[in-house]
């Protein structure tokens, strides 16, 4: 095996590459260390050395110093410096002159276009009888700025409603998240030690034995903060691999086995992939008894759901199915790495909780080299719910959720139902769409499926502005006002998905461009002047307070965080009370503030036919006394209990069973 | 340098590869070590092993003993054994029973066909008073059968009348010989140490300092016996390279200079090169104080001739053209490769002769590193003039000659004259050609330029007889008597081209199919029992022969020996001994014998000839052994007044355009009307001209036929790889597969030679799809240049259009067998209709 | 541990170690035991002579190359090293063929 981390570590020569230092002069260049982001940018955040010559960014290369991609980058970040000189990128605020689609602007100062949209608000929305619901704000995908256009919808437009105009079923991360969140409490993701600074060199990190890419690209992809090469780390390592994919991939072409599915069928292998281990008994017996409830029920339920079964949905040959089925169930360390595929299928939701099943009865949970349970890093949580925070809760109540468009569904998102949204924009109801708020997206061109259909529904909407690093389709057939944004390479900002929690430091300037937290501070100061003088009145306030609450509510009057009700986890959550609430629940079970190490998390509350889970004896050997038996061993005798009390046993999840309003 | 010959040979198990054994038992196979030539084959030899197993070949490998290839093949003999194999070979004689072209055949014996063959001859010719000069035997490209065919057309049918049909101006090969014939006397090559044994070890040798790799691609051709990668090795030891081509090679792209010069315009680029040299006084002053004669009138001459006029002429920098003239000239060591663009041209002989001079004045002649000259080892010299030995001299008296098509023109060629075959075949003067031998060739397919013109001229002829190893075009649309040829794996046989003498020893049978020998020797013993029984009853005596004489005739009695006159002189001259130095070598130790060749000295022999630099000093050049060159003076003449004197061409070189070069340079609506200058046979690695279409392999790797476009060219026609498209002009289009060479001037298309599909109909009008791809319905015959050598079939105009439903009706194939071909207004000796009229008419008919 | 080094500054591409090895094995159409790779042709704007173009070729060795073991038992040289027309293929021990690699021209050198 030729990889070897340590070498490759002590081959840097850190003098060379300035180790500790985060600006330099080199070659008549300063040289920055810093991370990118967005725009152009991905779902991940690489370390970098920006090269910088009067200001303006001349050159780029990776920082072999930082762990997380080790000094790698991809195309798009080798390429950056065309990104951010790009000659015709807008220089100031631009007033639309010609009619919508002709392309015709004016410049316009900052000021004026800032008073341009306050104005229109207070006129055709606060007087004229509407709500700021009926402004709609549209994010684009989940890159540092998932948090920051949200924040702005809801602090300084006051609006509910933010979302991804014609992304129906939020199609995009949102139902793996659901999915997994509904019975494992947390997000798994495929251990490459991406959680360790020390990487691969981490004396508790082990490479996976087999890791399943299940629907998804991950060398081009680095989607959802994690660097697809890392699994070619692994595979270095000796990490072996299953593909499941309609499409050959590089990895299909190196994989054990490769499952060319028919698209859109993977519930049919999952379920029956849940059959063989089940009824082969490939389960992890001890983990199941101690760390599972239902596995019977789940069992009886996959019972029909065999290869056979599978092989005619899927057009697959029932034998690979169950060879597959039992590399991935037998492998003594296992992960499953999936994709965006999970989120475009009409049983998304129960295909990600069953997939994560298959991580759960293996016992390839949290444990080295298997599917390891992640949060973002600090509890540092601002996401796409960050808009109720500020929005005035009467506001808030009339957000559009998944019932007006889907009866007898509860909502359980914090963004605004894509498919209200496109029904309140079509129909007017439950209220007219009036303002149409497009931040770092362009929906015609990307993620706005049946686009000539949100073409209608945008082309006449009343207000709009864009706010982008470029002039896209979206701004010239629909902006009134265009906002300058500026590229990665000139926002000051941070952004921590998963870990580590990393800064983007600016080193040039684009003319009149903002960065996004800039655009904040300047709209919020305009908008909403009593809260943003008290808590944001500059960029360094808004920085500081990202780093000191994560934008949650603080009264300073009161020391405690609960004065105010905070909403640290989804609004899903309520819907597991039994008994529904009216009007609007806040959940109370403030996160306590924990160590790392002996973090606890709301456990899922119990209905009434769960076994709950030993507190006691058994909960609390320690990890080494763990037998090294093979996986499958007798059923211990006794069955878990739910803990009695807070602050239970360090391993066992410790519920404070949520209080009723 | 990675380069280490000694390295290689300590390197080789000897033990492993049976050094000194010629045949021995293997895993389960008998493995023999041979030689390859053809069928399917190409210009070269290279030792192979061969393995068989109950007399089927089933593996093939080179031989690192071999110090010719040293173990390293190309695609084609790697891939011999799917042509050995091919189960649709013909495996006896057959007898024509449908109409021509309707492909219905019946199994005759050879009996039967060769008393057919005999009794036609008899019943048709003698008897009507007809002399056999009215069978023209159409032999194949230089392989080693290009002395066994005019062999059997002047000893078995008595005719003198051999040659290539529709191949106007000889166009391959005979135009260097004789252009250096004229000036030096001998034929040079580039040294690469291919003339000793030991090859690169040699103390002689010395690699090239510079190698002019000009107008041919030697690394996929490996062309008249020369192994193209020898010029690599010489590469890794530090020669460096000129490439002078319209189109970039990989040669080109690895050498100093690329001089993309316009096509047919190198006589004006040598002549430039001879200004450069001669004013700035870079040539070998002594070598041609001592060598040479009339380098005062060739320096005159060449004045007026400067880089800036050239530059105009091929379109190429007249800097680049000073600067690479300096470069070949001022090398210690420089050689120059040439190949058969030099053929192809209305100006040829006298560009052969004036490149020949350029090796002349820079004293590049037979120092090691340099242009050697060569002459086939231990004199065997059997070649195409070996028809006239044997066919009656009265009809050798008639034979097909140049001033019969162009008056002025003197022959001086062994071959019948390619234009008076097709004027005979055409208006049936000076007398009717009334039989067709096609052996080893297939003309309309491959070598006949106007292919649908020569069409009309076979598709009449009263009897036709094709020898071949595989069914082809020619034979389904003509032959009456179709005869089964071996190949090379079932061939006992011999060639020397340069040396070493090389045997091929036959390792398998193929059902009735006889070898090219075996052929000669039936058909002799049949039709001219006289000659044959005496001397050669049997293919032993055959192959004894060729190695004791060459053919030569020789008169126990009278002790009179008469040699053919070889390379480029008509007529028989006597000489005291016709011998050839293998025989008098081997005679008394009892080894000059094929067997002995085969067995003994494991199939090859190097002789001292090509192996021995400066022969001019040592008197090996001239016949009465006196220093100097095979030339009238005995110094090389740089203007050839002599020799072009006796064959009526001027010796003072002008370049000079074809027809429709010309027009294409100065008429502008012509221009408009076909805007591509079509360059067309560049070589690929997977196929010999029309061979190895059967073979599945050759096709994975080549499937159809490609024409080269350019980028711009592409962008401007919307086309695509892979599309279709028609290639067209005033004598008739034909269709190929669009490939972009980002590289290609954009004035210029390349479309490849030599398609038909043998997995495709074989019945007319389909005819294998031979005439659909054909680029030869694009090229004309009868334009030739001086001495009616070279005809410009490298540079035809053309334009080229999408294949879209509304124009592909008629195909080719129909119009040339169904609807009287492209034009039915030819004029004997005229290559062009459009010389009169430029009608072109709809219908696909023009 | 058994190599085989390439000096790709001289592979011409002429397809013989793809057919060689093809004939070996015994491999059907569409599948290789070497594969040839072509760079180019592309010229660098601004260089003269031999650095302008680019035009250049690399065998590649694929899953079913076993490196001939069945013939270097037997004393014989892998069946692409000896029919490269290009002589740029060596076959030997690793250690050898790196000191082979001296600078003068591009290498590659391959293990399976």
């Amino acid at each position: 095996m030729l990889f070897n981390y340590q070498e490759f570590l002590d081959g840097i020569d850190r003098e060379a590459y300035h180790a500790g230092e985060w600006q330099w002069e080199e070659d008549g260049y300063t040289v920055t260390r810093t991370y990118t982001y967005s725009a152009p940018g991905c779902h991940t955040s690489c370390g970098v050395l920006m090269y910088t010559k009067n200001g303006k960014l001349e050159k780029i290369e990776g920082d072999p110093l930082d762990p997380c991609a080790n000094g790698r980058l991809c195309m798009r970040c080798l390429n950056l410096e065309e990104g951010v000189n790009y000659a015709d990128r807008p220089k100031w605020p631009l007033k639309r002159v010609g009619a919508r689609g002709e392309n015709k602007w004016e410049r316009i100062s900052w000021e004026e276009a800032l008073d341009t949209i306050a104005e229109w608000i207070r006129v055709n929305i606060d007087e004229a009888g509407f709500g700021r619901e009926s402004i709609f704000v549209n994010h684009g995908t989940g890159r540092n700025i998932s948090s920051w256009v949200p924040f702005l919808g809801g602090a300084c437009l006051g609006t509910p409603n933010i979302g991804a105009i014609g992304s129906s079923g939020y199609s995009c991360y949102l139902p793996r998240t659901c999915g997994t969140a509904a019975s494992i409490g947390d997000f798994p993701i495929v251990d490459a030690s991406e959680g360790h600074a020390d990487r691969y060199a981490n004396p508790e990190w082990v490479r996976p034995d087999v890791v399943v890419i299940w629907g998804c690209e991950p060398l081009k992809s680095n989607a959802d903060g994690y660097l697809g090469h890392w699994l070619v780390a692994c595979m270095q390592q000796g990490t072996q691999f299953i593909s499941i994919d309609p499409q050959l991939t590089w990895w299909g072409a190196h994989a054990a086995y490769w499952l060319p599915l028919r698209p859109a069928t993977d519930m049919a292998i999952a379920l029956a992939w849940l059959h063989v281990i089940m009824y082969e008994e490939l389960e992890d017996r001890e983990f199941v008894d101690l760390w599972c409830a239902y596995y019977d029920e789940l069992k009886a339920y996959v019972e029909p759901f065999t290869p056979e079964w599978a092989g005619k949905i899927c057009e697959l040959d029932p034998e690979l199915i169950r060879e597959s089925a039992r590399f991935y169930a037998t492998a003594e360390r296992a992960a499953i790495q999936w994709g965006l595929a999970f989120d475009t299928q009409n049983d998304s939701i129960q295909l990600c909780q069953t997939v994560s099943n298959l991580m759960s009865i293996t016992g390839n949970i949290d444990k080295p080299g298997t599917n390891l349970l992640v949060r973002n890093g600090f509890e540092i949580n601002p996401g796409y719910a960050t808009a109720q925070l500020y929005c005035p809760p009467e506001t808030f109540a009339k957000k559009l959720t998944v019932d007006v468009t889907h009866p007898g569904y509860v909502h359980f998102i914090g963004m605004a139902d894509c498919d209200a949204v496109n029904h309140a924009f079509e129909t007017g109801e439950p209220y007219p769409m009036k303002m149409f708020w497009s931040q770092g997206a362009n929906a015609i061109t990307c993620t706005g499926n049946a686009a000539p259909r949100i073409y209608q529904m945008l082309e006449n909407v009343e207000f709009c502005v864009v706010a982008d690093p470029y002039l896209t389709p979206t701004a010239v057939a629909f902006a009134d006002i265009f906002l300058p944004l500026k590229t990665t390479a000139e926002r000051d900002s941070m952004r921590v998905w998963w870990t580590p929690l990393r800064a983007m430091k600016s080193v040039s300037e684009w003319y009149e461009a903002k960065s996004d937290e800039e655009l904040i501070v300047a709209l919020g100061n305009k908008m909403n002047p009593e809260l943003f003088q008290k808590r944001w009145p500059t960029l360094d306030a808004l920085l500081q307070d990202y780093l000191d609450t994560g934008f949650n509510i603080v009264d300073p009057r009161r020391a405690s965080p609960t004065s105010r009700p905070a909403a640290p986890r989804p609004a899903w959550w309520r819907c597991l009370t039994p008994t529904p609430t009216s009007g609007r629940s806040t959940t109370t079970t403030a996160r306590a503030a924990s160590s790392r190490s002996s973090r606890t998390s709301a456990a899922t509350s119990t209905t009434t036919s769960a076994r709950p889970i030993a507190s006691t004896r058994r909960a609390c050997c320690a990890r080494t006394a763990r037998p090294a038996s093979p996986r499958r061993r007798a059923a211990s005798s006794w069955c878990p209990s739910p803990p009695s009390a807070p602050g239970a046993s360090t391993r066992g999840p410790s519920t404070t069973s949520p209080s009723t309003p | 340098m990675l380069f280490d010959y000694q390295e290689f040979l300590d390197g080789i198990d000897r033990e492993a590869y049976h050094e000194g054994e010629w045949q021995w038992e293997e895993d389960g196979y008998t493995v023999t070590r041979t030689y390859t030539y053809s069928a399917p084959g190409c210009h070269d030899s290279c030792g192979v092993l061969m393995y068989t197993k109950n007399g089927k070949l089933e593996k093939i490998e080179g031989d690192p003993l071999d110090p010719c290839a040293n173990g390293r093949l190309c695609m084609r003999c790697l891939n011999l054994v799917e042509g050995v194999n091919y189960a649709d070979r013909p495996k006896w004689p057959l007898k024509r029973v449908g109409e021509r072209g309707e492909n219905k055949w019946e199994r005759i014996s050879w009996e039967e066909a060769l008393d057919t063959i005999a009794n036609w001859i008899h019943d048709n010719l003698d008897a009507k008073g007809l002399g056999r000069e009215s069978i023209f035997v159409n032999h194949g490209t230089g392989r080693n059968i290009s002395s066994w065919v005019p062999f059997l057309g002047g000893a078995c049918l008595g005719t003198p009348d051999i040659g290539a049909i529709g191949f106007s101006g000889y166009s391959c090969y005979l135009p260097r010989t004789c252009g250096t014939a004229a000036g030096i006397g001998d034929f040079p090559i580039v040294d690469a140490s291919e003339g000793h044994a030991d090859r690169y070890n040699n103390p002689d040798w010395v690699r090239p300092d510079v190698v002019v790799v000009w107008g041919c691609e030697p690394l996929k051709s490996n062309a008249d016996g020369y192994l193209g990668h020898w010029l690599v090795a010489c590469m890794q030891q530090g020669t460096r390279f000129i490439s002078v081509d319209p189109q970039l090679t990989w040669i080109g792209a690895h050498a100093d200079y690329w001089l993309p010069i316009r096509p047919s315009t190198d006589l004006a680029l040598a002549l430039a090169w001879l200004n450069v040299i001669t004013t700035e006084e870079l040539q070998d002053k002594e070598f041609i104080e001592y060598w040479c004669a009339y380098y005062d009138e060739l320096k005159e001459h060449v004045a007026q001739f400067t880089p800036e006029w050239a530059a105009k002429v091929c379109e190429v920098p007249a800097d680049l053209i000073r600067d690479a003239a300096r470069f070949y000239a001022t090398a210690e060591r420089g050689a120059i490769q040439w190949g058969l663009a030099f053929d192809t041209q209305v100006d040829s002989i006298q560009l052969c002769q004036t490149v020949s001079n350029l090796m002349s004045v820079c004293g590049n002649i037979d120092k090691p590193g340099t242009n050697i000259l060569v002459r086939n080892g231990f004199e065997i010299n059997p070649g195409y003039a070996t028809a006239q030995l044997y066919c009656d001299p009265d009809t050798f008296a008639k034979k097909l000659t140049v001033d019969l098509v162009h008056p002025g023109c003197t022959q001086f060629i062994g071959m019948a004259d390619c234009d008076a075959v097709n004027r005979a075949f055409e208006t049936g003067e000076p007398y009717p050609i009334k039989m067709f031998w096609s052996q080893g060739a297939n003309g309309i397919s491959c070598s006949a330029t106007a292919a649908p013109r020569v069409h009309k001229m076979l598709e009449k002829v009263e009897f036709c007889v094709v020898a071949d190893p595989y069914m082809t075009p020619t034979a389904v649309a003509y032959a009456d008597i179709f005869l089964p040829l071996k190949t090379t794996a079932e061939r006992d046989s011999m060639r020397v081209w340069w040396t070493p003498l090389r045997a091929m020893k036959a390792v398998s049978e193929w059902y009735e199919a006889k070898s090219d020998e075996e052929l000669i020797v039936a058909l002799g013993n049949k039709l001219n029992p006289e000659l044959f029984q005496k001397r050669w009853p049997t293919l032993d005596a055959l192959l004894q022969d060729y190695l004791d004489v060459g053919f030569n005739l020789y008169d126990p009695e009278t002790g009179k020996s008469y040699k053919s006159a070889g390379r480029s002189k008509a007529g028989m001259i006597e000489v005291p001994d016709v011998h050839t130095d293998f025989w008098k070598k081997h005679h008394d130790d009892g080894t000059c014998s094929f067997k002995s060749l085969v067995e003994d000295r494991c199939g090859y022999e190097y002789d001292d000839f090509c192996a021995t630099y400066y022969k001019y000093e040592k008197g090996l050049l001239r016949a009465d052994g006196t220093p100097g060159f095979a030339t009238p003076s005995g110094r090389i003449e740089l203007v050839p007044f002599a020799t072009f004197g006796a064959w009526g061409i001027p010796p003072l070189a002008e370049h000079v355009e074809s027809l429709t070069m010309r027009r294409w340079m100065e008429d502008p609506e012509y221009r408009a009307e076909y805007p591509f200058i079509c360059i067309n046979g560049s070589r690929s690695y997977e196929f010999f001209h029309s061979e190895n279409r059967q073979q599945a392999t050759m096709r994975e790797f080549h499937p159809m036929p490609l024409v080269k476009v350019s980028a711009q060219t592409a962008e401007e026609y919307d086309l695509h790889e892979g599309d279709w498209i028609w290639i067209e002009n005033t004598e008739g289009r034909c269709r190929q597969k669009v490939h972009i060479d980002p590289t290609l001037n954009p004035n210029y298309i390349h479309a490849e030679h030599g398609w038909w599909f043998p997995e495709e109909e074989p019945a007319f009008p389909h005819l294998y799809g031979t005439f659909d791809c054909n680029i030869n319905n694009l090229t004309a015959s009868y334009e030739t240049g001086q001495g009616g050598i070279g005809n410009p079939l490298k540079s035809v105009a053309a334009k080229i259009y999408k294949c879209t439903e509304d124009v592909n009706e008629p195909t080719p194939g129909e119009v040339v067998t169904k609807l009287g071909g492209f034009r039915d207004d030819y004029v004997a000796t005229e290559p062009f209709a459009w010389t009169h009229d430029n009608t072109t008419r709809e219908g696909g008919r023009f | 541990m058994k190599g085989i080094l390439i000096n790709y500054e001289f592979c011409t591409g002429c397809h013989s170690c793809e057919v060689a090895c093809k004939k070996h094995l015994d491999l059907p159409a569409g599948e290789f035991g070497i594969k040839l790779s072509e760079t180019g042709p592309f010229e660098y704007a601004g260089k003269a002579g031999a650095d302008h173009w680019e035009w250049t070729y690399l065998p590649v060795m694929t899953k079913a190359c076993d490196m001939c073991a069945d013939r270097t038992a037997k004393g014989k040289l892998p069946m692409c090293v000896q029919h490269c027309q290009a002589w740029c293929m060596y076959y030997g021990e690793v250690e050898d063929l790196a000191k082979k690699m001296d600078g003068s021209s591009r290498c590659a050198l391959f293990t399976r």
